[in-house]
């Protein structure tokens, strides 16, 4: 099977819809806002930090590309089209791996985008190109994460919940838990993945098993486990 | 040389329930084959596992000789109206095709050709949400045209159609085997399938009923009504020529099964019979198809 025809598919498929367009401009008043208000009320000497600027895409813009990147799944499965994408496409490992490759380069690249037009919103150091590659970097898995998830659940509604809760409330909540928090905290997929893009966020410090290069390898482990799983599911499972 | 679908020992069991049941039949290239069922009977079952969408528990569904998932670019092989509505309602009509064409590199070239085929170019920038029934029923057909495969498959095609679409999908379906392709069409409609198809797969709780031409399973069910004042005589008369005849009760005649009426006429008119009435039944072949079928319709209302 063509892997440059399957992909081809899915970009036509992304782009003659208008989720794409939606999630962009919520994902850039989220980002730039925040840059925005943060330089506005910013204190002391200097520019605001640059981590600080990035905060609205790393905390909030992602998990938006996160759902549209479940939704090219979620939505198949709620018209039946699926069914038309499996036929045209008899091989499903391959009708996923396309699908994260497109949502995590449309990720990859509007990430990239908005992390430098924070950083320029918010009038902090121009030259933070680390921060970009590790958001950029972040980005890509989390969508991959996200259309496993949306393989995984079928349904939009379960898929949309728990890729909002799972990072903006689950982690926070069992990280910050008096006592289990230190023990878990280390565990958490996104609470590494914040390590790693040194955004601080509200999670504690605590002291990591492995580097921040250990810290992403994690999360990049948790989303291939994720992702295999659902490999493995949709190959089984009737269409 | 055009491409058989073969089905052997097909079955799919879900939970307790036997929903295809060892099915084994071929279908033919070059006509339309009728797939007859009450609703639940196993039809869209069956074409699901021919279409790989399904995995049969056991047997197999061979398109020339290979299963639907060994096909490369599987658009060229076989195309497939499952459903209408399968299709995001915020994509455009053209849209819609040209992703199912990019998937088995179809020509942009070739969505146009297709559009115009079925009749929707001018709608082709409008969203497929907003389509009618018969309007989505055409771009499902337009997309399993896009491949100019040489096997069709249609599953319930006509369903909720008005007159006229019928009528184009009737015509359709049979150019399209007038080409020498193999059209497989479901219809838990008899009357539709005897219009259309050259032969009748028929089954029932997922198990096959009849695998025949349409002319011999109207044949099989074609009964011819007599009246005479020397009923008793023509029972007679019939039975001892070998031909099935049953008494129909309420007008004091008699249903004869499995021979013309010329045959009828003529034996009375050699015996000196005389006949007051002598007519092919019409309803009989619905007639027929209901008693086929009657112990294998699952769900049906008590009356």
């Amino acid at each position: 099977m063509g892997v440059a025809a399957a992909l081809n598919a899915e970009r036509i498929k992304l782009f003659t819809t208008r989720s794409p367009l939606w999630s962009a401009v919520a994902v850039a008043v989220l980002s730039l806002g925040l840059a925005a208000i943060q330089a506005e009320t910013v204190y002391g000497p200097g520019p605001l930090e640059p981590e600080k600027a990035a905060m609205g895409i790393a905390v909030f813009g992602v998990p938006v590309l996160m759902i549209l990147s479940s939704l090219t799944v979620t939505n198949e499965y709620r018209s039946g089209l699926i069914r038309t994408t499996f036929m045209a496409v008899p091989n499903r490992t391959l009708v996923l791996v396309a699908k994260a490759v497109v949502a995590a380069v449309f990720s990859g690249i509007y990430a990239a985008v908005m992390v430098a037009a924070s950083i320029a919103v918010a009038r902090s150091d121009p030259h933070e190109w680390g921060l970009v590659g590790a958001i950029t970097l972040y980005a890509m898995l989390a969508s991959v994460l996200a259309v496993g998830v949306g393989a995984l659940l079928r349904a939009s509604a379960g898929a949309v919940a728990l890729l909002l809760l799972w990072p903006l409330v689950v982690e926070p909540m069992l990280a910050n838990m008096p006592k289990m928090g230190t023990q878990v905290g280390p565990y958490l997929p996104f609470a590494n993945a914040f390590i790693f893009i040194r955004v601080q966020w509200l999670y504690p410090v605590y002291a990591m098993p492995w580097g921040a290069v250990g810290s992403i390898v994690y999360f990049a482990v948790v989303t291939a486990v994720v992702f295999a799983a659902a490999l493995v599911v949709i190959n089984r499972r009737d269409a | 040389m055009g491409v058989m679908i073969e089905l052997a020992g097909l079955t799919k069991v879900f939970g307790s329930t036997r929903a295809v049941d060892g099915l084994t039949c071929s279908i033919e290239p070059g006509m339309v084959t009728g797939f007859l069922g009450p609703n639940g009977a196993g039809k869209t079952t069956t074409m699901r596992m021919i279409l790989g969408l399904d995995r049969p528990t056991s047997g197999t569904a061979t398109i020339d000789g290979k299963s639907y998932r060994e096909l490369a670019d599987p658009l060229r092989h076989v195309g497939a109206l499952l459903d209408a509505k399968q299709v995001h309602p915020n994509r455009s009509v053209r849209a819609h095709l040209q992703w199912i064409a990019a998937t088995n590199r179809l020509s942009a070239a070739r969505v146009d050709e297709v559009l115009d085929m079925v009749g929707l170019t001018a709608v082709a920038g409008n969203r497929a949400g907003t389509l009618s029934l018969g309007m989505s029923q055409r771009l499902g057909i337009a997309a399993s045209l896009l491949g100019d495969p040489p096997v069709l498959l249609f599953d319930e095609p006509v369903n909720g159609l008005d007159p006229e679409g019928i009528r184009w999908v009737r015509t359709l379906m049979r150019s399209l085997a007038g080409e020498g392709r193999t059209v497989f069409v479901s219809s838990h409609l008899l009357a539709e399938m005897s219009n259309t198809a050259d032969r009748l797969v028929v089954i029932g709780r997922g198990k096959l009923i009849a695998s025949t031409t349409v002319t011999e399973f109207v044949g099989r069910a074609d009964s011819v009504r007599v009246r005479s004042p020397q009923l008793d005589l023509l029972r007679q008369v019939l039975t001892e020529a070998g031909i099935a005849v049953d008494d129909d009760q309420a007008a004091l005649a008699l249903l004869v099964r499995g021979a013309a009426s010329e045959v009828v006429g003529e034996l009375a008119a050699k015996n000196g019979i005389t006949l007051h009435e002598l007519s092919s039944q019409q309803g009989s072949l619905e007639d027929a198809y209901m008693k086929l079928t009657d112990d294998a319709v699952q769900y049906r209302a008590v009356t």
